[in-house]
């Protein structure tokens, strides 16, 4: 090992390579010191065991029955034949035009409006609607709810859950609160531009997107809930930052 | 008239990446879980995702990093639905005999579990690394930390499983 000012050096060393066994940088240092040698061979051996030893069996694949997407179907087209007579090519045209135009009224749903998206995620996550006198944590929260895209100034109750999810392709924060009778559930929107309130329902449990400034927010609780008041600490709480 | 569907299409390219990809999100699933069953289920639920959201991924090159964020977010949703189930976390994980049991080489068995034992916050960012082939900054932001946090876990990490299968070695 170097010694005296190179100590630290070699400990600063030992940090790096301990972090990646393939670091490349303090050549010099590594070129005059024997011992920070060794340890990053010693550590680049054994991450090749740690390799290994990560390489588990894998079953199998075994792919779940996906459901129906709908999609967009397309017609190919067939090769033009060069001999084919002007009206033979009009009527392959009328074909095209007429098999696409039903494809796309018959065979091609439209997509899953914001509402049908948020109830199928609603859905997906309703194990978190539970009743609990546990607080997610500061730490969590914050990452959960960034504050450059959205702050809470005030309290929406006790949150007793939060996950970041995607919703129509942009990651929001899920949150549920405590309320007077039981969990609901906030989706802070902040993208999503809505008109006008859109009701949501999804077996006993009911609620709406509200829009709030250049976002929205679904909110979904017990039909007994008063989800008015739940909306109203939420939109008095909530700013946008984007 | 040949007809060919972009469902065909949507389908063909699932496959494809989840053909790919599959050892990949289970060997994760496992080390996060360190339970093959749960491992499973989480793929399962995992896979069920990916193709509901596949048209969110544009670049079939990220196709990777975009499935293991979602092993990684149906793990988190497993393990917070057993949470609110109040189901006792601890009898869940590990099941370190059905990980082991088709390895003959002990060496490798006893690294296994020291690997099992380290604590999720050291395992996961090493899995990632090792395994997974993410660089530092990969790894900070698919954690949601600072670079220097990350490289300290993977150190120690590296510190607990060079000490643990020394000592095991001397016992021998």
């Amino acid at each position: 090992m170097k010694k005296t000012d190179d100590m630290t050096n070699c400990e600063q060393y030992r940090e790096k390579i301990g972090g990646d066994p393939h670091y490349e940088g303090d050549g010099a240092h590594l070129a005059g010191c024997a011992t920070c040698q060794d340890y990053r061979a010693a550590m680049q051996a054994l991450d090749g065991e740690i390799l290994r030893a990560l390489s588990v069996p894998v079953p199998k694949l075994a792919v779940p029955d996906l459901p129906e997407i709908a999609t967009a179907d397309v017609v190919q087209l067939p090769r033009r034949r060069l001999t084919a007579p002007a009206w033979l090519a009009i009527a392959a045209s009328i074909t095209v035009a007429v098999t696409v135009g039903f494809l796309l009224t018959a065979n091609n749903p439209p997509p899953p409006t914001l509402a049908e998206q948020i109830i199928d995620h609603f859905e997906h996550e309703k194990f978190s609607m539970q009743v609990s006198d546990q607080a997610v944590s500061d730490d969590r929260l914050a990452r959960i709810v960034p504050a450059n895209i959205v702050t809470m100034d005030q309290p929406v109750g006790l949150i007793t859950y939060a996950q970041s999810c995607v919703i129509n392709g942009k990651q929001v924060p899920h949150l549920v609160v405590q309320g007077d009778h039981g969990p609901v559930t906030i989706l802070l929107l902040a993208n999503e531009h809505i008109d006008a309130p859109q009701e949501l329902q999804s077996g006993a449990f009911s609620g709406a997107i509200f829009p709030l400034g250049d976002g929205s927010v679904a909110i979904v609780g017990t039909d007994v809930e008063d989800l008015e008041r739940v909306e109203q600490q939420v939109t008095s709480s909530v700013h946008w930052r984007t | 008239m040949k007809r060919s569907s972009t469902g065909r299409g949507r389908r063909r390219k699932f496959d494809e990446i989840v053909g790919v990809f599959h050892q990949d999100m289970y060997r994760y699933a496992l080390w996060l879980s360190r339970n093959k069953a749960i491992a499973e289920d989480v793929v399962q639920e995992a896979l069920l995702r990916a193709w509901k959201s596949l048209d969110a991924l544009r670049d079939t090159a990220a196709a990777k990093p975009w499935l293991l964020t979602i092993v990684r977010r149906e793990n988190a949703r497993f393990f917070e639905r057993r949470r609110l189930e109040t189901v006792d976390i601890d009898n869940l994980a590990p099941s370190q005999e059905a990980m082991l049991a088709e390895v003959p080489d002990e060496q490798l068995e006893d690294l296994r579990e020291a690997i099992s034992e380290l604590e999720d916050d050291y395992r996961e960012p090493l899995v990632l690394q090792v395994l997974m082939g993410y660089s530092t900054n990969e790894i900070a932001a698919l954690m949601e930390l600072k670079q220097g946090a990350v490289l300290t876990r993977l150190h120690r990490a590296r510190l607990k499983l060079k000490d643990c299968v020394e000592r095991r070695e001397a016992r021998r």
